[in-house]
């Protein structure tokens, strides 16, 4: 029997996650079991060429079409869509985003939880730069540009959070529903537009230190473009809110 | 602020910088170029005179200092990447271990 009426629907967009997916989706069932949470995770998978479904699909028959909610899309669209299309099938009051590779941890679900209950915020934001957060995979110069970036970002913005680009979080359902209807970024912008908001919409946000394994910057380098389309990025935010 | 019929709209981060960079301009110009009669002891307009760029190399300075210091003090996970390694390598989570367990179920 849950502890509580609440619920919480996670909404796991997937490209191409075939190998993590069993993993994530156990750790998922792991950690809200074992506090007693009423869950969903909802896997929004973009047509994965690897065969992403079908590796969700067997995930489905083994814990349930009620706890495995099967989203798919016809083709890979953004990330902020995807959680518009999750958002519309979640029947939780609550809503974890959080990214499906597993850079993020759900054994910090619990906190999330007890920290959002505890002060009745609307919004928990997992943070890499404060308390106890960190990561691991990063050389000097991806630290030096993600450090200065964010020190940016604060003396622009004010946004009263430590962490704009993480995207681990927890909402409550009707709070992402407004914030997501009035934003219009792409990309992690769009994350660090969320965020902001949040502060212009007079919601509560509340910060739980996290470790985020990074797990594709090996393949992935931030390159010229990524830092101009974040420039841009935060000078519109900075120039519209 | 601005005030419409419908309520009242804070104003943007940019809007409040340029009202905060166009007051300390007009406060400071009109005592340096003394469009105010206001008699200041000589020491005072030496300092005055200089003082934006100071207060830009001060600023300078304790940013590249607080960016130092957060990166020097970046936290390296390393212990959950390990134990994220681990949990891959551990079988109760695969598959076959699921199976087993609809099975008993």
């Amino acid at each position: 029997m849950p502890s509580s009426p609440d619920k919480y629907s996670v909404l796991l967009p997937t490209y191409n996650e075939r190998e993590n997916l069993p993993l994530i989706i156990w750790l998922l069932v792991k950690h809200f079991e074992k506090c007693n949470y009423n869950f969903e995770v909802i896997v929004i998978d973009d047509g994965s060429p690897d065969g992403t479904l079908e590796a969700a699909k067997q995930l489905q028959k083994i814990y349930g079409e009620d706890k495995i909610v099967l989203r798919p899309r016809a083709k890979k669209l953004g990330l902020g869509t995807a959680y518009i299309h999750g958002i519309k099938h979640a029947t939780g009051n609550f809503i974890f985003l959080m990214d499906a590779d597993l850079s993020h941890h759900p054994r910090f679900i619990p906190e999330f939880i007890e920290l959002q209950k505890k002060h009745n915020y609307d919004v928990v934001s997992g943070t890499r730069y404060a308390g106890g957060g960190g990561v691991h995979g990063w050389d000097l110069k991806r630290k030096i540009i993600s450090r200065g970036a964010n020190y940016l970002a604060q003396i622009l913005l004010r946004p009263g959070a430590s962490d704009l680009t993480g995207s681990f979080r927890l909402y409550k359902k009707d709070v992402l529903q407004k914030l997501i209807d009035s934003c219009v970024s792409k990309g992690y912008v769009f994350q660090m537009e969320m965020l902001v908001r949040v502060r212009q919409f007079n919601y509560t946000i509340g910060e739980v230190p996290i470790t985020f394994v990074d797990r594709v910057y090996g393949e992935s380098k931030l390159g010229g473009q990524e830092i101009v389309s974040y420039a841009k990025g935060l000078l519109t935010l900075f120039a519209t809110t | 602020m601005h005030c419409f019929s419908s309520g009242c709209q804070m104003a943007t981060k940019l809007v409040q910088w340029l009202t905060l960079f166009t007051l300390f301009s007009s406060v400071w110009l009109s005592l340096v170029l003394k469009l105010i009669p206001v008699e200041l002891d000589p020491r005072i307009m030496d300092v005055l005179w200089p003082l934006p760029i100071y207060l830009l190399v001060v600023f300078g300075s304790y940013s590249l200092a607080t960016i130092g210091y957060r990166v020097a003090t970046f936290n390296d996970c390393d212990e959950a990447a390990e134990s994220l390694k681990q949990c891959f390598n551990k079988s109760y989570w695969s598959p076959l271990f699921s199976i087993r367990r609809t099975i008993q179920s």
